[in-house]
């Protein structure tokens, strides 16, 4: 847990976009080892499957591609952050509340073996049946979007 | 830079989602979290796409350089 906040604070505060890609990327891998912990091992290699492997590799291709060859690394700054750290910080106090009301930290609540991969795989075939398609049909229609938006069309003219 | 912030925050929502999960009895918190990966995943993707899409136009990738509906004094 303190890599995965190690990690958000170098992004956040890096100005160069690639290391806060490659802070990512620790940051990913780091939260995937806590879903392992809390007993969430399907997810966990999803997260690695999808996240680290998919998504940030997509998004670096895309950090190289929309970079300028003349050597300067591109630099980031955000300017109104004030109000970020207001917010993130009720957020935060909001939830700390509630882990004092419900007594979360209890480690040794729930060790039960009933969350096998065999038990997701049926539950989302019966009772996660209509997510599931939608899902589907989710993914092929943000496939097709994204590769007609990123493509350009060049118009043949007649004559 | 603004999809990093975007995929950071689906995560922290799936940490949330996946920490409740561990306390409760019942495998609803991972089934959320994984339609959330799902989601975020899509509209990475498209976002990928329209990042392109304006480096193409604007020939930087810097949000604050472009600033063609700025306002001036």
């Amino acid at each position: 847990m303190g890599t995965s906040i190690a990690a958000v604070l170098v992004m956040i505060l890096n100005r160069n976009i690639f290391y806060g890609a490659l802070a990512l990327l620790i940051c990913l891998i780091s939260l995937a080892g806590i879903y392992a912990l809390l007993q969430a091992e399907f997810l966990a290699i999803t997260q690695l499957l999808i996240y680290a492997g998919g998504v940030l590799v997509l998004l670096i291709f895309g950090i190289m591609l929309t970079n300028k060859i003349s050597g300067k690394p591109v630099l980031t700054d955000s300017h109104n952050w004030f109000s970020g750290i207001i917010i993130s910080t009720s957020l935060l106090g909001v939830l700390l509340f509630s882990f004092q009301q419900n007594e979360i930290m209890s480690a040794q609540s729930n060790l039960n073996a009933t969350r096998h991969i065999n038990n997701i795989g049926i539950e989302l075939m019966s009772t996660y049946a209509a997510p599931f398609e939608l899902s589907g049909v989710l993914l092929l229609v943000c496939l097709i979007g994204a590769a007609l938006t990123a493509s350009s069309f060049k118009k043949k003219t007649n004559g | 830079m603004i999809l990093m912030g975007i995929e950071l925050m689906l995560n922290a929502a799936n940490l949330n989602l996946v920490l409740f999960n561990f306390q409760k009895t019942g495998m609803e918190g991972q089934f959320f979290a994984l339609f959330v990966i799902i989601v975020a995943v899509c509209e990475a993707a498209v976002g990928i796409a329209i990042i392109l899409k304006t480096y193409h136009y604007y020939h930087t990738s810097a949000i604050d350089q472009i600033s063609d509906l700025k306002e001036r004094p």
